[in-house]
């Protein structure tokens, strides 16, 4: 399993040509990145964490371009968003022909805790086979109210119970880096948020 | 250039290619108002300054200067029956359409004895006062409407097609229903059976006063030719408070045709706006029925389902603006794509800041059925309050063989259960359809699924 | 009536099931037990053709005596075979009504189906309502295992392999699915019937003539209903090592 955390690495193209599993991982990253998958059975993923306060403003161009069958990748990039932060996300997933027995997905979570915040989220798909299963999900918007009333019948506060919620998005991306065999990492990101947060 | 005139039948048309001179013209053989001669004449200034999409299918075959943009027929067309092509015939006998239709459908004939049928309708909707006529009709009977509403929501300078539209428009259909009426039996341009309505530049307008609701059906199952290839249409619709509009499309245009149609619609305070879109022919089509939700609670809703086999470009989907607090949206698109066909899906959901509470699903779902076919979805998201909530989901794959599996265990031969798959897959949209048509349409995909149509 | 001579299948590198030979007999009852991955339900697929499944040369299955090694799922289960699922499919927009329908189109009307399935529908305990369900909107569990009994009585084929049924479901499903499965064998006694299961509490009301035990893609033991119960007592501790 090949980690590279590439938050700060200034390369638009990440060429992965062994098989195996390839993952990567970026926080708060502006840029483009193009994942060109040229490796059968090689299994890719990328997640992505934002965390936006103030003025912050993050745009960001993906793609997952498989030009060889029989690999997979998976994009996960989960983002929360205060004040006037700006968000603007294009993920594009490319299968050719010539690419046979692909399998690749997209989701996304952009949660905006303030009313000046804006997001903007184009997941493509771009798709020339039928050998394939390609799906994407992206909800973006404010936290589920439902969900916030039923913490909140546990005797959490609304405040309490919206840290919570937003704690579990990020959650959620740590959880399925650890599905993956990332482990040491974790606990320096998890610190570097926490520090985030409160600066 | 000069309209003929021929004497024995009383046919008007245009020379072929357009000048301003050819504006004026249509505009005088139908007897119009200055103000709308005046819009015609605005709208081709903006046409000639616009250019084609770069986006989208390639458009670069269209040729503006072999169009004849205004033909009157009262009896003949110019088309005859030995030029109709031959799939499209043995389309007709497969799906059982009696020879009046056929000949009218084929654009060979410009009449269809349906009038009986019609005169009950419009006596129905006398009494309840509404409105119902070819636009041509409406600009001299109901003139204030127009002038009121004509090109407010698609100005002529929204797009070229538009532009071009607004500039040589004839035919399409006026709806007028006043406050407070139900029109249960939904209205299709079927009735009105003559060519008038299905012009290749028909512009629709539909205003549905408060707390109406009334529904709107175009186009058939049974494929439609035309030996003039650009089909270019616009339908504005107005949906007043509490009002509730549906308009329901079936497109089966012969393959030659480039139907390029912008259909916009704009919901007032708790207003409710459906398109049902069922795309199955034309060459190229480029669709994406939208809804400006303007009111408080206003609730829009695009149902899409797109078919392209060899030779066609279904490029279709949806736009939603939010522009105000409760309103809700939903898109829902199926596209099936074989034989090297592409279905491309663009959408746009659009939350505007004071779209406080608002929420939108979109879901586009691609079905392809071979390794020459092509899916593409292009969905936009722009959310610019915070206090609402965008959901979007989209899958492409192709029939699961396990399911195609577990049908075969329950004794399904491998083409019936491909079949099946397909009809549940279109099925969500297909019920949304009027019963006489979902039937055409699932027979017609059955047909389209054989490989023996088109 | 099925015979399965040296069965060995093969999936893409892994060897599923190794040289099985068993006879199913008119009429008779079996019980398949063995640890998860011991091949019960590749035995099964591979008796229904599972396209995915590949059989070495030296396999055979033969059905009254003909063989259909090489014959489609659809045509197996024209001549009488059928499975339950595990978890059937959840197929857009088509629901078990449909599937019924299409099953038995050349023997049964629409109508008669329907009344038939009604029937079964309130021995089961389940609403009507879900025979018009499509297949890809939510069922529990033991619905979609009572919806699969529930195609088996309707269908009511001549050889059936239930495969893990009784694998979540309450106690009262159970019961109720058991009773209409006892049914089909009490009012056609010449109906095979295989138990894929772990558990002796269906066996008790579908007793097995014949108990089969897998494990690793190999039958190793056979015994009468006796041995499924020190399964039940002993787990499958006896065939470890």
């Amino acid at each position: 399993m090949q980690f590279h955390d590439i938050t700060t690495d200034k390369k638009k193209t990440h060429v992965v040509q062994t098989p195996g599993t390839h993952v990567f991982f970026f926080f708060n990253k502006t840029g483009d990145l193009s994942f060109d998958i040229e490796s059968k059975k090689a299994r890719v993923y990328i997640f992505g964490m934002y965390l936006g306060k103030k003025k912050a403003r993050f745009f960001v161009k993906t793609s997952q371009k498989h030009s060889v069958g029989d690999s997979t990748s998976s994009l996960l990039i989960n983002g929360v968003f205060f004040d006037e932060a700006v968000f603007a996300h294009e993920g594009l997933i490319t299968i050719p022909k010539e690419a046979k027995n692909v399998a690749a997905e997209q989701y996304g979570h952009n949660v905006l805790m303030s009313k000046k915040c804006s997001v903007e989220s184009k997941p493509f798909l771009e798709i020339d086979t039928h050998d394939v299963t390609c799906t994407h999900a992206v909800t973006t918007g404010t936290l589920n109210k439902e969900q916030v009333r039923y913490l909140m019948t546990r005797g959490i506060s609304k405040k309490k119970a919206q840290i919570l919620m937003l704690s579990g998005f990020f959650e959620e991306v740590f959880a399925k880096m650890h599905d993956v065999g990332i482990t040491k990492e974790i606990d320096a990101y998890k610190e570097k948020l926490r520090e985030y947060q409160t600066s | 250039m000069k309209a003929k005139k021929n004497k024995d039948s009383f046919v008007y048309k245009t020379k072929k290619g357009l000048s301003p001179s050819t504006v004026s013209e249509i505009s005088k053989l139908k007897n119009e108002p200055s103000w709308m001669r005046e819009k015609r004449l605005h709208a081709y200034s903006l046409f000639k300054k616009k250019p084609i999409p770069s986006w989208g299918p390639d458009l670069s075959n269209l040729d503006f200067n072999s169009i004849t943009y205004f033909l009157r027929a009262t009896e003949k067309t110019e088309s005859t029956w030995d030029k109709v092509p031959d799939d499209i015939k043995k389309t007709y006998d497969k799906l059982g359409i009696p020879e009046a239709e056929k000949q009218f459908l084929a654009g060979v004939s410009a009449q269809y004895e349906s009038e009986v049928v019609y005169e009950n309708v419009k006596e129905e909707l006398k009494k309840q006062g509404v409105l119902f006529c070819d636009m041509d009709t409406a600009l001299k009977k109901h003139p204030q409407y127009l002038y009121e509403y004509f090109g407010t929501l698609v100005p002529p300078n929204d797009n070229m097609f538009a532009s071009l539209n607004s500039a040589v428009w004839s035919g399409g259909s006026f709806i007028y229903v006043p406050k407070g009426v139900h029109v249960d039996l939904p209205l299709q341009a079927y009735f009105r059976i003559n060519a008038e309505l299905f012009g290749q530049f028909e512009r629709t307008l539909i205003i549905a006063d408060e707390g109406s609701f009334v529904h709107y059906i175009e186009g058939c199952t049974a494929p439609q030719y035309r030996t003039d290839s650009l089909h270019a249409a616009v339908v504005e619709i107005f949906v007043k408070k509490n009002a509730r509009v549906r308009y329901t499309t079936v497109q089966n245009w012969s393959k030659n045709i480039y139907n390029l149609v912008t259909k916009r619609a704009r919901a007032e305070e708790n207003a409710i706006m459906e398109w049902v879109d069922a795309n199955i022919g034309s060459g190229i089509t480029m669709k994406y029925p939208g809804v400006f939700l303007a009111g408080k609670g206003a609730k829009g809703e695009v149902l899409s389902l797109s078919t392209a086999a060899k030779g066609q470009e279904q490029d279709t989907g949806a736009k939603m603006i939010h522009a105000a607090p409760n309103t809700s949206s939903r898109i829902i698109s199926k596209s099936i794509v074989k034989d090297g066909g592409v279905g491309t899906f663009r959408s746009l959901v659009d939350m505007q800041e004071g779209a406080t509470n608002a929420s939108s699903y979109v879901s586009c779902d691609s079905l392809i059925l071979d390794a020459q076919s092509h899916a593409r979805t292009y969905p936009y998201m722009r959310v610019k309050e915070g206090d609402s909530t965008v959901e979007h989901e989209a899958t492409v794959e192709k029939i699961g063989e396990e399911k195609i599996w577990y049908l075969e265990n329950r004794g399904v031969s491998k083409e019936n259960a491909e079949s099946m798959i397909v009809n549940g897959f279109v099925d969500p949209i297909a019920k949304e359809i009027p019963l006489e048509y979902a039937i055409e349409l699932n027979r017609l995909i059955q047909l389209e699924m054989e490989g023996s149509v088109g | 009536m099925l015979e399965l001579q040296n069965v060995t299948v093969k999936a893409k590198k892994k060897t599923l099931l190794h040289d099985i030979s068993e006879t199913f007999d008119v009429g008779k009852v079996y019980a398949i037990m063995g640890p998860n991955g011991s091949g019960k339900s590749t035995l099964a697929q591979s008796i229904l053709g599972h396209p995915g499944l590949t059989l070495t040369k030296k396999s055979k299955i033969l059905l009254h005596g003909k063989d259909i090694t090489g014959l489609a799922t659809d045509k197996r289960a024209a001549k009488g075979l059928f499975m339950t699922f595990q978890n059937p499919l959840a197929i857009d927009g088509v629901t078990v009504f449909n599937v019924l329908q299409y099953a038995l189109e050349k023997s049964m009307t629409s109508e008669e189906i329907r009344e038939k399935a009604y029937v079964l529908s309130e021995k089961l305990g389940i609403s009507k309502e879900l025979l018009e369900r499509p297949l890809n909107v939510a069922f529990s569990g033991g619905e979609k295992k009572k919806l699969e009994v529930l195609q088996a009585a309707v269908i009511d084929p001549d050889l059936i392999i239930f495969d893990e049924v009784d694998t979540g479901v309450d106690v009262d499903a159970l019961r109720r699915m058991t009773l209409v499965i006892s049914e089909m064998k009490a009012r056609d006694p010449k109906k095979t019937m295989v138990v894929i299961t772990h558990y002796t509490r269906i066996l008790d009301y579908i007793t097995p003539d014949e108990v089969l035990v897998m494990k690793e893609g190999s039958i190793v033991d056979r015994g009468p209903y006796a041995l499924a119960q020190k399964i039940d007592a002993e787990g499958y501790t006896q065939y470890e090592g």
